[in-house]
């Protein structure tokens, strides 16, 4: 537990709520006040059923909506440029006119990087992510899978300071979708990147969370948050392990 | 006999047996040269108006109108289909207006263009214009609305300003519809052409084809039907080929 005590907050949420008005005109609460650090480096898991404010929080997060109340206060100052926060959505969402790699490239160019670098730190990033052979491809020659990686690559790109993924593997198939998390852990690993993830798995969330924070509905609310002790070594082995087993029980439970 | 080279064998034999049928019925029934003319003489007729190069002048004419047309109504039709496009509320001013002129059959305002810009050029060029706009219109308008939601996140995500938007997602993201307004554009600016010509001046596929028939030149029609065919098909099939070319990432 030492461990956790002595890693700092990337971005703390305090008291955040949002309420949306509905076109009847009453008001829905989709996030009565949440409070939740985000520490830096690890990988925050948010579970919850439909309607319980997930994506809302996500949103909040990213600087796409504005919060009714409460407050979102980063360590390093608040996120001003595109290039802060790193969004993956649960579809690929690539540009189906560029090549895979110019997809990676994308936010780059946007932002303006020198072509030369933009090329170099493109192509490391298709190589992390195990696509090195696939960059003149195009979107629609790729399986699922393969394009969520491009789309892995490109939120990752760029360095944000947070990474928010939104059900990134919710679209795939099983099998494709344990590679995924796999090959996530051993991307985080590589870059340490901060992740808030959203799933409505919950051997996902269990197996490669480093904290998974449990929401409920009506309102939106987190209702219980856990610090797994699993282990930074995370593979299939651990599946089969008692501690697993027992987090996926109570996080049922907690999900009923 | 496998299905390919059935196929091969059809595409010969079809035609030919068409030929002969339209030949057989001719001859046998001593249909008068000016009603319907033997294939062979609409051959006849068909080589003469390239060997004698009666056609070129004709044929640049139609082409100078079809291109000049094209050119103007699909970037006339895209900027406006752009603001439209760009802005619900101007469409609902503007909408009904042009709505109303886009039903309304360009062919009968052809007169009405005559009467404003004369029998030259200008008149048949309008027409071929008032004929290309509305397709590129309504395709730039259906182009840009159709951009998918996920592309407008992943722009906010980036927080990519207005023109990086515009040029970098939202308009690559509408190039198929815009095609599709161009094409049916082509097509219609053909026989916008064609039928401008028809109806005034002394030059063109179009006017050819008038004479031929005033004349009772009937070989000469079935030749001039013949080259306009091809004409329209020629520029639909580049059309067809650029936009395959360019969107081959579909």
């Amino acid at each position: 537990m030492a461990q956790i005590e002595e890693q700092s907050v990337l971005v703390g949420v305090k008291a955040l709520t949002k309420i949306y008005r509905t076109r009847e005109g009453s008001d829905v609460e989709a996030l009565s006040p949440v409070t939740l650090d985000v520490n830096r480096g690890e990988l925050l898991s948010l579970i919850g059923p439909s309607g319980c404010g997930k994506s809302t929080l996500m949103r909040l997060l990213a600087g796409l909506e504005k919060p009714t109340g409460g407050e979102i206060n980063w360590t390093d100052g608040a996120p001003s440029r595109g290039t802060d926060i790193g969004y993956v959505f649960q579809e690929p969402v690539l540009l189906p006119w560029l090549s895979i790699q110019d997809n990676v490239r994308f936010p780059l160019d946007v932002f303006g990087t020198p072509k030369n670098e933009a090329n170099d730190r493109a192509a490391a990033m298709l190589g992390l992510v195990g696509l090195k052979d696939f960059g003149k491809a195009l979107p629609k020659e790729l399986s699922g899978g393969m394009r969520q990686r491009a789309s892995i690559a490109r939120a990752l790109v760029y360095r944000p300071r947070l990474v928010l993924m939104d059900e990134p593997f919710g679209a795939l198939d099983l099998l494709t979708r344990d590679r995924m998390n796999d090959e996530l852990l051993r991307i985080k690993a590589e870059t340490s990147a901060t992740i808030v993830f959203v799933t409505h798995s919950i051997d996902e969330a269990a197996y490669l969370s480093d904290r998974v924070a449990v929401m409920s509905p009506r309102p939106g609310r987190i209702s219980a948050l856990h610090v797994l002790d699993l282990g930074s070594e995370r593979n299939e082995a651990l599946k089969d392990t008692p501690a697993f087993h027992g987090w996926l029980s109570l996080l049922r439970r907690e999900l009923k | 006999m496998s299905n390919r080279s059935l196929r091969t064998i059809f595409m010969f034999v079809t035609p030919l047996f068409l030929v002969a049928l339209w030949w057989g019925y001719v001859r046998l029934f001593n249909i008068p040269r000016y009603v319907l003319p033997a294939p062979n003489e609409v051959g006849t007729a068909l080589v003469g108006l390239f060997v004698d190069g009666t056609i070129w002048p004709h044929l640049a004419h139609t082409l100078g109108i079809i291109f000049a047309g094209f050119v103007i109504g699909s970037s006339l039709g895209f900027v406006l289909g752009f603001l439209l496009g760009r802005s619900p509320k101007l469409e609902r001013i503007i909408g009904p207006y042009l709505f109303f002129f886009q039903t309304a059959p360009k062919i009968a305002l052809a007169p009405l263009f005559i009467l404003w810009f004369g029998l030259g050029l200008t008149s048949q060029i309008v027409l071929v214009v008032s004929l290309v706009f509305f397709p590129v219109m309504a395709g730039t308008i259906l182009g840009l609305r159709s951009v998918p939601a996920n592309y407008g996140f992943l722009a906010d995500i980036l927080h990519l300003n207005k023109r990086d938007r515009l040029v970098r997602i939202e308009l690559p993201s509408a190039v198929p519809e815009i095609f599709a307004g161009l094409k049916v554009g082509a097509v219609q600016a053909t026989i916008g052409a064609i039928l401008a010509e028809w109806l005034s001046g002394g030059q063109g596929l179009g006017y050819l084809m008038v004479f031929a028939g005033t004349t009772y030149k009937t070989p000469l029609l079935f030749a001039m039907v013949l080259v306009t065919s091809v004409l329209g098909i020629a520029i639909y099939q580049s059309l067809a080929g650029l936009e395959k070319w360019l969107l081959s990432w579909r």
